[in-house]
C-alpha cells in the first residue's frame, strides 16, 4: 500500500500544479492580447515565441486548443486522484474505482484527439510539420486505453468479489 | 424443514457458524455458490439429506 500512497502524493502534485500552469496561460493570453508591447510584460507571463508570433485568429484558436487539454488532463487526473483515495483506503474492487478508471481513460483518449487536432491545426494554419506521429499523441492514446482496459480488469474483479461475498 | 425440527433460523446459523445476515441470504435464495463443508454442516445440523433442503426450480 506504500506504492499506492507516493503515487497519490505525485498524482496530487501534478494535479494542482496543472491547475497553476492553466491559471498561468490564462492570465498570459489575456496578456499578450490586451498588451500589444511585449518588454513590458513580466518574463513569467511571456508566452512561448511561436506563440506571440501566430496571428490572432490562430491564437485564439490555439488557445481555445489548450483550455481544452487543460481541461481534459485536469479532469483526467482528478479521477485518477479519486480511485487513488479509494484504493489507499483497501477499497479495491468498487463501483466508483471501476467507473473513475473508465472516465480517466475517457479523458485520455480525448486528450490524444485534441492533440491531434493541434497538430493539424498549426499544419494546415501555420504550415508547420503534421506528425500523426506524435510522442505525446500516441502516448495519450496508450494510457486512455490502458486504463479503459483497466477499468475492465476492475469490473471483472468486482463481479468475483460480489459473487464470492454471496458464496456461504 | 427449520419447522420439522423445531429450530430457528438464528440457532442454525450458530450451529453451522455463519453469521445471521448469511443465513438470511441463504434463505431468501439469493446466495450465488453455496459450499460444501456449509451444506455438510446443515445437513448435519438438521439431520437430513441435501435434497431435503435443496429444490430446482425451472425460471
Amino acid at each position: 500500500m506504500k506504492t499506492i500512497k507516493i503515487l497519490k502524493i505525485i498524482i496530487s502534485v501534478y494535479y494542482y500544479l496543472l491547475i497553476m500552469a492553466f491559471i498561468m496561460l490564462m492570465i498570459s493570453f489575456s496578456i499578450d492580447l490586451l498588451i500589444t508591447d511585449t518588454t513590458k510584460i513580466p518574463k513569467i507571463l511571456n508566452l512561448p515565441s511561436l506563440f506571440t508570433e501566430m496571428k490572432t485568429n490562430l491564437k485564439i484558436v490555439m488557445f481555445i486548443l489548450a483550455i481544452l487539454m487543460f481541461y481534459v488532463l485536469i479532469k483526467a487526473l482528478h479521477n485518477i486522484k479519486k480511485c487513488l483515495i479509494d484504493l489507499s483506503y483497501g477499497t479495491i474492487f468498487s463501483q466508483d474505482v471501476v467507473s473513475s478508471f473508465k472516465k480517466s481513460g475517457m479523458f485520455f483518449l480525448i486528450a490524444g484527439f485534441v492533440e491531434l487536432l493541434t497538430q493539424f491545426v498549426l499544419a494546415f494554419f501555420d504550415n508547420g510539420n503534421f506528425r500523426i506521429l506524435d510522442s505525446s499523441m500516441i502516448l495519450y492514446f496508450v494510457i486512455g486505453l490502458f486504463f479503459k482496459f483497466l477499468s475492465e480488469v476492475f469490473l471483472k474483479g468486482l463481479n468475483l468479489q460480489q459473487e464470492n461475498d454471496l458464496t456461504i | 424443514m427449520l419447522v420439522k425440527r423445531n429450530m430457528k433460523s438464528k440457532e442454525l446459523a450458530e450451529i453451522i457458524g455463519i453469521t445471521t445476515a448469511n443465513m438470511s441470504i441463504l434463505k431468501s435464495g439469493k446466495a450465488k455458490a453455496v459450499r460444501f463443508s456449509t451444506l455438510e454442516a446443515i445437513c448435519k445440523a438438521l439431520d437430513c439429506q441435501p435434497s431435503d433442503i435443496l429444490e430446482y426450480v425451472n425460471e
